[in-house]
């Protein structure tokens, strides 16, 4: 999105919509090069899809030491207690922070990036 | 009544589409905690002075911030991050939903159909849904609030309820106390004698504030009004799931067709800013018209109040008519809503504008208020 903003605000006419990115019907690109919006969404996506394989390992994992086997219908039907619930909560946001920090942490201080440096924690 | 009340209507995600969906919206938690603060230091250490050496000055209104940070790397990754997240939501809630596309159609018609039901349903074939409604994905809802495949589709409700609750509990918006709740807690507090006969709901889309009025005021006729049939006809299936009593209707906010005096109250929750201000300033009229002597108007939304807003914090709110398909936000956000309220005919010592805060203190939202003189 480098181009010059065309945010007017909107009244009745919507023809200047069109030209903003948020309203295409596609993904829209917000680097230079669409190919890192593309791959930024490919780790999002990949993100979402480990974390989904990671919860359900976990279900798995308790169906089997507490009921001695699993079927597909067992997770359906599986309802966390208030601690797992509270426990995959909690592992979700570490997971989230573990694998997304990088993009604002201090951490990355140490690269010669400088945005991540200037950024700092955002906290 | 909090925000998600179970219901017959909702389509419960299975175990995979469940956890895409709690992952998603813990990853809009962390962009919003972490990342959206960091706009602000981009902003003063690398964006204004780029614009400034460019320029010769600082940046003075939202757009040429925008147009200074959007050359910002930072800015085009916490962009492309929060836009793909919004799409992640969708996606997340699209699986549940169009699953059980065939029993919402048909949980719709058992509803619609049924002698005994409460509340009613009256759709306009010919009414004329405002483009930004038809050719807009707003929120980015796939197929537009107006998707509508006809007989009983009810996917737009469907996806508005199920979107919209994912959105507001990473956002922990009504998680405490619904909208609804708190225009009748604000009404409470400031009409304590207030006990309205006849209400209006305006904006309702899923008609998840319509029903808490119905259940908060037992004696009285609950209306709601909205423009497109899929919202209205899930609004409709989902308060008679609820066992809640509600008449709807496909009318306009500015011409809604009831006759003069026919509500002692008129609300409308989060409608303003999808609306032109030409319509909220038209409603605000129809609000005059159709309330009672001594009936009372309450139009809540976000707060977004440019005129007091830096041009930084503009831009940083105004992310969402750009990039999360809000056309009206901006416009909202520059009308002048008392003005609005006095060209409508209320007077100004009637009028009440200003935030009020969530019980939980969480978030506070923008009130406006009018009474129409006894």
């Amino acid at each position: 999105m480098l181009d010059e903003p065309k945010n007017q605000a909107a009244g009745d006419n919507l023809d200047y919509v069109r030209d903003l990115p948020g309203f295409e019907r596609g993904h829209p690109h917000y680097f230079k090069d669409p190919m890192i919006d593309h791959l930024l969404e490919i780790v999002m996506l990949l993100g979402g899809e480990l974390w989904t394989v990671k919860d359900r390992q976990a279900v798995t994992e308790h169906l089997l030491a507490t009921e001695g086997k699993v079927t597909p219908e067992m997770i359906e039907q599986f309802r966390p207690s208030a601690d797992m619930k509270e426990k995959l909560a909690r592992d979700r946001q570490t997971f989230v922070k573990h694998v997304y920090s990088c993009l604002y942490s201090d951490r990355a201080k140490a690269t010669k990036t400088d945005y991540f440096g200037i950024v700092g924690k955002g906290e | 009544m909090v925000r998600n009340p179970q219901h017959d209507m909702l389509s419960p995600p299975v175990h995979d589409e469940a956890s895409r969906q709690k992952f998603v919206m813990a990853l809009k938690h962390h962009v919003n905690i972490h990342m959206r603060p960091a706009n602000e230091t981009v902003f003063e250490r690398r964006a204004k002075p780029a614009f400034e050496k460019t320029s010769g000055r600082a940046p003075e209104t939202r757009r040429e911030v925008a147009g200074a940070m959007k050359q910002d790397s930072w800015y085009q990754m916490y962009s492309s991050v929060l836009r793909t997240a919004q799409e992640m939501m969708w996606d997340s809630v699209c699986d549940s939903i169009y699953r059980n596309d065939d029993a919402l159609t048909a949980k719709f018609r058992r509803y619609a159909d049924n002698p005994k039901k409460l509340g009613s349903l009256e759709l306009d074939p010919e009414f004329p849904v405002p483009r930004g409604m038809s050719e807009i994905g707003v929120h980015l809802q796939p197929g537009t609030y107006a998707f509508d495949r006809g007989g009983g589709d009810v996917i737009a409700g469907a996806l508005y309820e199920g979107g919209g609750n994912l959105y507001s509990m990473g956002q922990r918006v009504g998680t405490t106390e619904s909208k609804a709740e708190i225009i009748q807690r604000f009404l409470a507090e400031r009409f304590p004698d207030f006990k309205p006969k006849r209400i209006l709901d305006i904006g309702c889309s899923a008609g998840s504030s319509s029903t808490p009025y119905a259940l908060a005021f037992p004696d009285a006729e609950v209306h709601a009004i909205d423009v497109t049939p899929g919202l209205l006809r899930y609004a409709h299936a989902r308060a008679e799931a609820l066992g809640v009593k509600v008449h709807f209707h496909q009318r306009s906010a500015d011409d809604t067709k009831f006759p003069d005096g026919s509500f002692d109250l008129v609300v409308s929750h989060n409608a303003m800013h999808e609306m032109p201000a030409k319509t909220t300033a038209g409603m605000m009229k129809e609000s005059y018209r159709l309330l009672v002597p001594g009936g009372v108007a309450v139009h809540q939304d976000l707060n977004l109040r440019y005129a007091e807003f830096p041009a930084f914090k503009q831009f940083n709110v105004s992310w969402e008519c750009e990039n999360n398909s809000e056309p009206y936000w901006d416009a909202y956000g520059e009308a002048d809503l008392k003005t609005f309220y006095l060209d409508a005919g209320f007077r100004e010592q009637d009028l009440w504008l200003g935030l009020f805060a969530q019980i939980d203190g969480s978030i506070k939202w923008y009130i406006t208020c009018g009474r129409k003189p006894a």
